[in-house]
């Protein structure tokens, strides 16, 4: 078996990068949560720079879109669900 | 309007009216059903008492106005149709109050009425795109399923984004992220906006959309690839991109 010594340092199974991105999002969602299949893709991700490159580039975007894409409720629809719940 | 109490324990994603309205077939009610019965082990919290009920919803949707407006804005693509949208989901949640049985579940519970509101009333008007030649796979071969999302990308945008350059990633506006998920199909727009804005588990996506959690996870991989791929594009377009990431697989 050509990967034969990574079973030496450690017994985490190697994946591969296909399997690596079918996880990546559930991942970064935090909903890897199985401890084997997060054991092997953060093994993945240290030795694999693809994967590492765009696992940080998707972890990026997640920040900014909960950075950015919140919206304040515009004054108008506050007043008109205020007089709505007001009336009940 | 005077709420019945409720005896049951678990959580109706909606009332039967909100199924109709959404044009949910029975198969879809027959997922929720099986999946409400996976929610049973979850430590539920009963509903306020009556004389309380409407302080409660009023504290609660105050509370989480700003998040229901943020997904019908970017439902919608429009700021009054998202306005109405909101109110009209709130005067809804209100009159099916007595479909929620437990108080933490309302913001899935909302963002269900709020995203049925939308595809009866409100996504013939938008001009984001809402059809796409896709089917939910579930049951299938995961591994597989992503095999056949990346094979249909362009191989430079393959390569690319498994080594995109740190001045792009820098560069990157939220806003153009924003618009990107604006323009992905309907069915990935909803999931990443409950997801990634919102913060919801699948399992919440899941009851949100009345789809198993399977399909989220679906969703997810095939929106975000998608989204990833409108960013390469856009950055392609407008010459954002230096092209030196190519150089380490051509040489």
């Amino acid at each position: 078996m050509s990967n034969d010594h990574h079973h030496q340092h450690d017994d985490v199974e190697e994946i591969d990068c296909l399997e690596a991105i079918d996880n990546l999002y559930a991942y970064l969602d935090g909903e890897l949560i199985d401890e084997g299949e997060l054991a092997k893709f953060r093994k993945h991700l240290e030795h694999c720079n693809s994967c590492y490159s765009r696992s940080e580039l998707e972890g990026v975007i997640n920040e900014r879109i909960k950075k950015t894409g919140k919206s304040k409720t515009p004054d108008a629809l506050v007043d008109r669900i205020t007089g709505f719940l007001d009336d009940l | 309007m005077a709420p019945a109490e409720t005896t049951e324990t678990t959580f109706h994603a909606c009332s039967p009216d909100f199924f109709t309205a959404a044009g949910t077939s029975s198969l879809e009610l027959g997922t929720i059903r099986t999946f409400k019965l996976s929610l049973e082990h979850n430590k539920t919290s009963p509903m306020p008492e009556h004389s309380d009920l409407k302080t409660w919803f009023a504290t609660s949707v105050k509370e989480n106005m700003d998040s229901f407006y943020s997904v019908a804005r970017r439902l919608t693509g429009h700021n009054h149709d998202a306005e109405d949208l909101v109110a009209e989901a709130v005067a809804k949640g209100w009159q099916a109050i007595d479909s929620l049985d437990d108080h933490n579940r309302f913001r899935p519970w909302m963002f269900r009425i709020i995203n049925n509101c939308y595809i009866s009333n409100y996504r013939k008007k938008s001009v984001r795109p809402v059809e796409t030649a896709y089917e939910d796979i579930t049951d299938g071969n995961s591994i597989e399923e992503v095999s056949n999302i990346l094979i249909k990308q362009p191989n430079e945008f393959l390569e690319w984004w498994g080594n995109p350059e740190k001045e792009f990633i820098n560069n990157l506006l939220g806003e153009d992220i924003m618009n990107a998920i604006e323009c992905l199909p309907e069915v990935f727009r909803v999931t990443v906006l409950l997801i990634n804005l919102e913060g919801l588990s699948y399992d919440d996506a899941a009851e949100v959309l009345g789809v198993p959690p399977g399909t989220i996870r679906s969703r997810m991989k095939r929106g975000r690839t998608l989204l990833q791929k409108q960013l390469w594009e856009h950055a392609k377009d407008a010459g954002l991109l230096s092209g030196n990431q190519f150089e380490e697989y051509t040489t």
